[in-house]
């Protein structure tokens, strides 16, 4: 059982990137908890991370399905004050990544999912995952320097 | 990944604050209650006839020890059924008007709900018991023997009614083998004095902690069969 107020954050930061629509996102959120805590489906494994992200994956798919890509209302925000040649760098660099790699990103490295945990969302080997990651990295890496 | 770029992609991925997160963990706290406070709770449900049922056995009892009566046990004995049954129609009060689904969507499980009325009105009526025994004039223990085997015979014989027997016509059928079992204690009070001899004491006890054991078991299936809609 994971604990709600630990990822209440994440899951609306997930949801948020896919969505890009603040209270949407934070009603998803609350509907994932609510579909996790009634689902009696549910065998506990040990890692409940995965299909928590599943089902607001899921979640967020059937409302993009819904809304038949109306253009997004809110764009992610640029706040950062200071270094914000950083920031806009970044920005760019990460807009030229896929919408998969930029997932990974977010789920790998801002909420810390384990690669266990990624495993079993995305239903890939450790090792495919890993390498993909590595990958994704380099990709940035270089947008990164080529803007340097 | 450095430190500096993650940070970055922490700011990258901010999405705004969200406005309904307090109200919703707020909403999914469990309440956390101590049993001394479920008993509480479940003490003040338990209605008042209930305990004013348990007045006329008491004042017959204080009667009996004031003015001496004679043959006053089986007496005693044969309201003792009636007191099971009001305490075990309370207990099961979900079960005879068919209101477990009701009660299983209420803030205690069944299960507690039962095991803490029957706490409740079974440890009362065991004070009453060892009160009345004292009042009658004899020995406490023998006294106890002798009321308990009528409580415990009746509680036996509902537990079974109530399990097999819903609805208003389970209630029917406990007050007739409540008003059975008292009338055979008044029926037979004329031997009482024979069977109820000290040498037969020892065969009393054994009956009643059979009969005690009997009872715990059906209770225990009385409440699984209360609780299968649960599981």
């Amino acid at each position: 059982m994971p604990d709600i107020q630990e990822h209440y954050d994440k899951i609306y930061r997930y949801c948020f990137f896919k969505l890009h629509h603040a209270q949407t996102a934070e009603d998803l959120t609350q509907e994932t908890f609510l579909r996790f805590l009634e689902c009696d489906s549910y065998q506990d494994t040990g890692r409940p991370l995965a299909f928590l992200y599943t089902v607001a994956r899921n979640l967020c798919m059937d409302e993009l399905r819904k809304k038949k890509w109306e253009p997004l209302p809110e764009e992610l925000p640029l706040r950062q004050q200071e270094g914000l040649d950083e920031a806009i760098s970044l920005q760019m660099a990460m807009e030229k990544l896929s919408d998969r790699e930029r997932e990974l990103i977010l789920l790998r490295y801002v909420n810390e999912v384990a690669y266990a945990d990624l495993c079993g969302f995305y239903a890939c080997s450790r090792f495919a995952l890993y390498r993909e990651i590595k990958q994704i990295l380099k990709k940035l890496k270089n947008e990164l320097g080529e803007m340097r | 990944m450095k430190r500096a770029i993650k940070q970055r992609l922490e700011q990258y991925f901010e999405p705004p604050k969200p406005s309904g997160k307090r109200a919703f963990l707020r909403g999914m706290e469990p309440r956390r209650v101590n049993i001394r406070h479920m008993l509480i709770v479940q003490a003040r449900y338990i209605p008042k006839w209930v305990w004013l049922s348990s007045v006329p056995l008491f004042l017959f009892a204080w009667y009996v020890s004031r003015f001496g009566q004679d043959n006053a046990t089986p007496r005693l004995m044969a309201l003792m059924p009636f007191l099971v049954m009001v305490s075990l129609t309370e207990c099961m009060r979900s079960a005879v008007y068919g209101m477990e689904e009701m009660e299983l969507a209420a803030q205690f499980s069944l299960r507690s709900i039962v095991l803490a009325r029957m706490g409740i009105l079974g440890l009362a009526n065991l004070l009453l018991v060892i009160v009345i025994s004292v009042l009658s004039g004899q020995n406490i223990f023998k006294g106890a023997v002798f009321l308990l085997l009528p409580y415990l015979m009746t509680a036996l014989g509902n537990l079974m009614i109530v399990r097999r027997v819903s609805g208003k016509e389970g209630l029917f059928a406990c007050a007739v083998f409540a008003f059975a079992v008292s009338g055979a204690d008044l029926l037979f009070h004329t031997k009482i004095n024979v069977y109820f001899a000290d040498r037969y004491l020892p065969v009393w006890l054994l009956l009643i902690l059979l009969l005690g054991m009997a009872v715990v078991l059906e209770g225990r299936n009385t409440i699984q069969s209360f609780c299968e809609l649960q599981s």
